[in-house]
């Protein structure tokens, strides 16, 4: 088998990518019976066309892996047109009887909302923030979902790492007859120690951050579920109604069986508590009584799950006028020690990924259309693929596979760990019982996700700076003694890292071009991925 | 829907994409590819991006062993002429992902403390010289994911003598993205990079970087330039105003 390996050594220079390829947030698809659109804006399949032919394989055509490994692009952009489309009544959105113990199931007081956007829409068109829901009684703000697939990734090698220590421990204990303690470190972040006994038992009560299972679960505030795949499964059935039988969570969480998703996402059956399908059994079941059964086909999962793995990570808006602020705050950041948990950047060693973009400042220079932002966001977009090529024996287009390299994750600020950040930050559950522990926030994108804090009631990044204690009690303490023009400057730094409309955001993949007609209402760039399909003209 | 061509394999994609982008100028260009890589898929991830470099170049391992093997030895004189002939072979190599990677080994094999190393100003030059256009990119990770203290202190000196030295080949973004470096790595490295680094921050990023990276401006009787310069703005303005 012939192996080719292509990456992007530039992608620069003015493309004029058709209308079609445009985009807009929470779709209905065009196919479906609207009138009046005359611009022919939306979702261009229907339900049926995104579904395809299943799951299948790498050799039936129109299947889900059969798209994720030979046009990936194509893969990506149907999970992000799933994840605008406002599903109907009668593609099963609703029905679900949301009666039930809201104490032990907190999906009682989620939705209903008739898309993923609904939830995560802004900034407009993107996998972003902005919902809140009741499933706490304080209620629980929607993350953004930008770089999730890092985070994802990230999570699974650090606990890869500390479970190899765990095991070397152990091999060492039943080998010297004597408990042997060992420090738990992964990517230079602490999690306590660990001793293992000749027994095979271990002591965890030094363990920090994380549970005594040593997995890092990266989603929810509360450091709650592993992978992107249980955390989209859960949401298309507590916030939309949408109900899935799973098969790769099905095998994972009930039949204990180690599981490769298509996106690669290993699901540790036998070693990992996976959270379960709404729906187990046949297809033919129908829990919400709806009459609509199988309502979120593993093809759909599967394109879901391969969009947020890919979704763009956050981007830094540094302007010339404003880098000295940005950059002073950063350092005071760092100095008082926020960093100590909100670090930096962390390094990825197998990126799962088909591509990545970095997304920066770039004012808008109409005579430099290749690099300029526009009047709309000021920022720029470079795509980078990171693909490799295999041309298998089939008579099928070749391979499109992740190159798998390393990764630095930049301006991430989070250690995937678990704090107690004092009452302020303490969370009522149902029950009358508390959460005091919360995994750190990453802070990429915060200056565009207000309100702060898990529940929205922080107003402004200050507040939430001044919400922390406990563990972040000295770091909070240390902002708060600053003057207030070295406050400003950290705020300066933190109002740097932002999220973006990605239809709305020019770049090497959709320059602007502000000799057309109604610029920028046309002709403001985006992230198009639709020239990367295989053919471009089938559009999605 | 519209099917997918089948008939097209290979090239046909890449040829797609560069007729897709046509007038639109994305160069896709086809990596260096060892045998190696031919023969296992597996090593292809290290072609992409911000691999340390040791695992894409093609290394001469003879030329390697036998220099690392002078430079790792702990020697009364540092300055011998073995050890000056070593790194001079390290040095002449043309091609530089495998002299990257050779001066790295090299680096991290070596005894020798820095600041007792004659050597280390001819390897940390060696190492500046290597970082250019994009490479620079890919460098500055290298310089974030290097896990050998003493190759990583060489990254970081070489990364603070481009700063100083070069400061009008970064591109902006890159400006930004090494002083965001600098900032993150000041407290993870020895003294004299430290220093190094507090050096080249003035020189890209100004003097409260580098002031802010030596403690100086947070206290509160302590003022940084910008705050100065703020200040100083206003007295400007005022006298404006009161006309």
């Amino acid at each position: 088998m012939k192996v080719r390996v292509y990456v992007v050594a530039a992608a620069v220079g003015l493309m004029t990518v058709a209308s079609a390829t445009t985009s807009r947030a929470q779709m209905r698809d065009t196919l479906e019976k609207i009138s009046g659109n005359a611009v022919n804006e939306g979702i261009h399949k229907n339900i049926g066309g995104q579904i395809g032919a299943g799951r299948g394989n790498n050799l039936t055509q129109f299947s889900s892996i059969y798209i994720i490994q030979r046009d990936p692009f194509r893969a990506i952009r149907r999970g992000r047109q799933l994840f605008q489309r406002k599903f109907l009544p009668t593609q099963g959105f609703n029905g679900r009887d949301r009666s039930g113990n809201i104490a032990i199931d907190a999906s009682v007081g989620a939705g209903i909302v008739d898309s993923c956007a609904g939830c995560h829409g802004r900034p407009r068109g993107s996998a972003g923030h902005g919902g809140d829901v009741f499933t706490r009684p304080d209620s629980r703000d929607a993350p953004h979902l930008f770089g999730l697939g890092l985070q994802e990734m990230l999570g699974d090698e650090i606990t890869t790492d500390l479970r190899g220590i765990r095991a070397a421990a152990l091999a060492a204990a039943q080998s010297s007859g004597t408990p042997q303690t060992r420090t738990l470190t992964s990517k230079g972040i602490s999690y306590g120690s660990i001793t293992a006994n000749p027994n095979g038992t271990f002591v965890t009560t030094a363990v920090q951050g994380v549970n005594a299972d040593l997995r890092v679960r990266p989603f929810f505030a509360q450091g709650g579920t592993i992978s992107i795949r249980e955390f989209a499964v859960g949401a298309f059935n507590a916030e939309m109604g949408l109900q899935s039988d799973d098969p790769d969570l099905r095998n994972a969480s009930i039949n204990r069986l180690r599981v490769v998703t298509p996106s690669g996402m290993v699901l540790d059956g036998p070693n990992d508590a996976i959270e379960g399908p709404p729906v187990t059994g046949n297809n033919g079941v129908d829990p919400d009584g709806d009459g609509i059964a199988n309502e979120m086909p593993v093809s759909l999962v599967d394109f879901m799950e391969f969009y947020l793995l890919n979704y763009f990570k956050p981007g830094t808006s540094v302007s010339p006028d404003r880098a000295t602020d940005v950059n002073a705050g950063r350092t005071i950041f760092t100095n008082i020690g926020c960093t100590s948990c909100h670090v930096a950047s962390l390094t990825i060693n197998v990126d799962r990924r088909v591509a990545d973009v970095e997304t920066v400042f770039s004012d808008f220079n109409p005579g430099s259309p290749t690099t300029s932002g526009n009047p709309l966001n000021r920022m720029f977009a470079t795509a980078t693929a990171k693909i490799v090529i295999v041309d298998d024996p089939s008579s099928e287009p070749v391979l499109k596979l992740p190159a798998g390299g390393s990764f630095v994750v930049n301006n991430f600020f989070a250690d995937l760990k678990r704090h107690d950040l004092g009452n302020n930050f303490t969370e009522r559950n149902f029950d009358g019982s508390f959460q005091r522990l919360f995994m750190t926030e990453p802070l990429w994108g915060v200056a565009t996700t207000a309100p702060y804090g898990h529940d929205g009631r922080s107003q402004t990044v200050e507040e939430v700076i001044m919400r922390h204690g406990g563990e972040a009690q000295a770091a909070r303490d240390s902002f708060n003694g600053q003057s207030r023009a070295n406050k400003n400057l950290v705020l300066a730094f933190l109002n740097s890292l932002v999220l973006f409309p990605p239809d709305d955001t020019a770049s090497n993949l959709a320059n602007i071009n502000p000799a057309g007609s109604n610029f920028p209402q046309n002709g403001h760039g985006a992230i198009a991925l639709t020239p990367l399909f295989n053919n471009p003209a089938d559009i999605e | 829907m519209q099917a997918t061509p089948r008939t097209t394999k290979s090239r046909a994609w890449l040829l797609l994409v560069v007729a897709t982008v046509g007038a639109g100028v994305a160069v896709w260009a086809l990596a260096p590819k060892s045998k190696q890589q031919d023969e296992d898929p597996g090593s292809e991830s290290s072609a992409s991006e911000t691999q340390p470099a040791s695992a894409t170049a093609e290394v001469d391992l003879t030329r390697l062993r036998r220099a690392i093997e002078v430079l790792s030895r702990a020697q009364a004189d540092p300055a011998g002429a073995d050890r000056r002939g070593a790194m001079s072979d390290l040095l002449s190599l043309n091609d530089a992902p495998s002299k990257l990677t050779m001066l790295l080994e090299a680096a991290a094999a070596d005894p020798t403390a820095p600041d007792k190393d004659p050597l280390w100003p001819d390897l940390i030059q060696g190492l500046s010289a290597i970082w250019q256009g994009d490479g620079i990119n890919s460098g500055m990770d290298l310089m974030f994911v290097e896990s050998r203290p003493r190759a990583r202190d060489a990254l970081v000196s070489s990364f603070a003598k481009l700063a100083l030295e070069r400061p009008g080949e970064l591109s902006a973004p890159q400006r930004q993205k090494l002083t965001e470096y600098f900032i993150d790595l000041h407290n993870r490295v020895p003294a004299l990079q430290q220093r190094e680094v507090e050096v080249a921050a003035r020189k890209i990023a100004g003097n409260d970087v580098a002031d802010l990276m030596q403690g100086k401006g947070m206290a509160s009787d302590e003022e940084l330039e910008v705050q100065r310069d703020y200040k100083r703005s206003l007295e400007q303005k005022q006298p404006v105003a009161a006309q």
